[in-house]
């Protein structure tokens, strides 16, 4: 079966004074049908603009380019506005980040709801209002067919993120792209919202890519995970291999920042140093100033992934010697 | 939306007393109106007497209240030059005014509106430089200069249009451009500031991931977020141009309340600059609480506050 979306060596760049800001330098993935397939990264990284560029929504001066970055086997690159325009919202849509400004406040959620259905051709206003009344329905707001006029202002953060999960559910699409679908949400709807989420998208056998800062989210929720580290993916596997065991020292790095477990009670160790600048070209590791790994081969050229099965990293060093030399900002505690 | 209506209804008044007050007060400090009414050399008896006559000389809260009084039960008394009822003076040249006023409005919208929505769209393109040009133009030539420009142009030299009088659609056609130039630079400025904002907006994101096409998210999605100010905006310019049409009134010599006012200012007919004053202040208070419902139906949230 051909995989849903292939993306092959995607870069994007924004073009400032000082040189081009490369934000995603030669990324590749792909997504199969049903699947549920996590990018995971810091604020910066650019997991997010990749995904608003398999949707045609990049910031207007960046600039995409791709050996291959195809939807359902078309050419998203190459596809006139008014195409992109047909199978955005219908077969791939999209949830944000912050339902407290995603929604229009002037307009009732009913019509943004059946807005996107009508406005497809996919029926008339009686089968869209139908179908809104079901989906909210499955969501969880109840006695929805009397919530239809309501504003979203008058709806909870929590609530209206639901609504918004209606809304990309509106057309069947096969692939939703969820951007930090909880992380304005209080801690405690968080896990609710993307329970929710995560029913729809197995009932619908929609597939999705999550988009998270967050690792217990991806842990739960994710079949796949992509590591993103100053534009590039560092490290991809299942969720299973690259959680078990990290290859990648910034993946290593991250999975010892989550409170809890060996370091509980002790100081939370971090990272130290900070992301490289993203203007121009990047000469060997992205990773290597803040690497305790870090030696003269990987100051140079851009490190070749290395597979072990479906588990794919980018770092020169043995799974062992990172094993052995584990974390060693971990030693900052006490 | 009852109680919204209510609150403003109430704000309304405050503020139709309050303008009504300041502008009694206003007219008679501009000068001792006996003293003008009774003409140039007449004797200081002569002088009380047509303060007594004209009840000038009771004190002010008691002609305030006088006058207040009748003016509620539509009684503006009558004019000191003809001797007519000066509501009935205003009701006949108002007609015209608000005609031209609701019109050069209606002409300022239809070309601010689009032209802002398009100059946002493509903000820094030519469209954008055209409308900036247009507006900066439309705000700095003055409005009887233009006025004049045109009745040369089209009137004298084309002969396409009548170059003065009020009979007939045509006759309105030039005082429309002039004053419609007037409002529509700030009208079609706003609109295009709000687009700019709005544009950026999560929501209006959100509209394109839905795959609408560009009519719909600008027109549908980012329009009616934008257009608020536009609406109180449009309100004040229809009270400006309602009062402030005297000059374009008197090029086209056009009979309206702006060419009353005038006249009367001139031969000190107090009442009726009182009353055109209080009346015009009245319509100004009753579009910007048209203008404040408006909004409310425009977006729910201000319902609310």
């Amino acid at each position: 079966m051909n995989p849903l979306v292939d993306i092959r060596n995607l870069h994007v760049s924004i073009p400032l004074t000082a040189g081009d800001l490369k934000v995603v330098r030669g990324i590749s993935y792909t997504v199969e049908p049903g699947e549920t397939f996590a990018i995971v990264g810091e604020s910066g990284c650019g997991k997010s603009v990749s995904s608003l560029a398999l949707m045609g929504l990049q910031p207007k001066q960046a600039r995409v380019e791709a050996d291959r970055m195809t939807f359902e086997g078309a050419d998203i690159l190459s596809m006139p506005r008014a195409a992109l325009s047909r199978i955005r919202g219908v077969r791939l849509s999209m949830i944000f980040q912050d339902p407290m400004t995603a929604l229009n406040p002037v307009y009732t959620i009913g019509d943004q709801l059946t807005e996107v259905y009508t406005a497809h051709g996919l029926g008339g206003r009686k089968a869209a209002r139908e179908r809104a009344i079901d989906l909210l329905e499955r969501v969880g707001l109840h006695n929805a067919g009397a919530r239809m006029t309501l504003y979203p202002h008058q709806l909870s953060g929590g609530l209206r993120q639901r609504v918004v999960i209606a809304m990309a559910m509106m057309c069947h699409p096969m692939l939703i792209i969820a951007d930090e679908p909880t992380t304005a949400l209080d801690v405690t709807v968080q896990a609710l919202t993307l329970g929710i989420l995560k029913k729809l998208q197995s009932e619908f056998g929609t597939a999705m890519i999550l988009i998270s800062h967050d690792l217990g989210v991806v842990a739960n929720v994710a079949d796949r995970v992509a590591v993103m580290y100053a534009g590039e993916i560092v490290e991809t596997g299942t969720v299973a291999e690259v959680f078990a065991a990290p290859r990648h020292p910034y993946t290593h790095g991250l999975m010892s920042c989550i409170p809890g477990g060996a370091h509980l009670g002790g100081r939370l160790p971090t990272i130290p140093g900070t992301v490289p600048s993203l203007i121009g070209e990047i000469d060997g590791c992205v990773f290597r100033n803040r690497c305790h790994l870090a030696r003269g081969a990987c100051n140079h050229g851009r490190i070749a992934e290395r597979l072990d099965g479906g588990h794919a990293y980018r770092c020169i060093h043995d799974p062992e010697t990172l094993a052995r030399q584990g974390q060693p900002h971990a030693e900052a505690t006490r | 939306m009852l109680s919204f209506f209510v609150r403003r209804l109430i704000v309304a008044i405050a503020v139709g007393i309050t303008v009504s007050l300041i502008s009694f007060a206003l007219l008679r400090m501009s000068g001792d109106l006996a003293l003008v009414l009774a003409g140039e050399g007449a004797t200081e008896a002569e002088v009380a007497e047509t303060a007594r006559l004209y009840g000038l000389d009771r004190s002010f809260a008691v002609q305030y209240l006088d006058w207040l009084a009748g003016a509620v039960r539509g009684d503006f008394g009558r004019s000191l030059f003809t001797n007519e009822p000066v509501l009935d003076m205003m009701l006949e040249t108002v007609g015209v005014t608000a005609l031209l006023a609701v019109l050069s409005l209606l002409f300022g919208l239809v070309i601010a509106i689009p032209l802002g929505v398009l100059a946002a769209v493509r903000a820094g393109g030519w469209v954008d430089q055209l409308a900036l040009g247009v507006a900066v133009f439309g705000k700095a030539v003055p409005n009887f200069w233009f006025a004049l420009f045109l009745v040369f142009f089209f009137g004298v030299q084309l002969r396409w249009l009548p170059i003065s009088g009020s009979q007939g659609w045509q006759s309105y056609i030039l005082p429309v451009i002039v004053m419609g130039t007037g409002v529509m630079p700030q009208l079609m400025r706003l609109t295009r500031g709000g687009m700019i904002d709005v544009l950026e907006a999560d929501f209006v994101r959100t509209a394109w991931a839905k795959g609408l096409s560009p009519g719909r998210v600008f027109f549908k999605h980012a329009l009616r977020n934008a257009i608020l100010p536009v609406v109180a905006v449009s309100a004040v310019s229809l009270g400006f141009l309602l009062g402030g049409s005297v000059i374009v009134e008197s090029i086209f010599a056009i009979n309206g309340i702006g060419a009353l006012a005038y006249e009367s200012i001139r031969r000190v007919d107090f009442p009726v600059v009182q009353s055109i004053l209080f009346f015009l202040s009245l319509i100004y208070i009753i579009l910007t609480l048209i203008a404040d419902l408006i909004n409310a139906r425009l977006d729910p949230r201000i319902r609310l506050t």
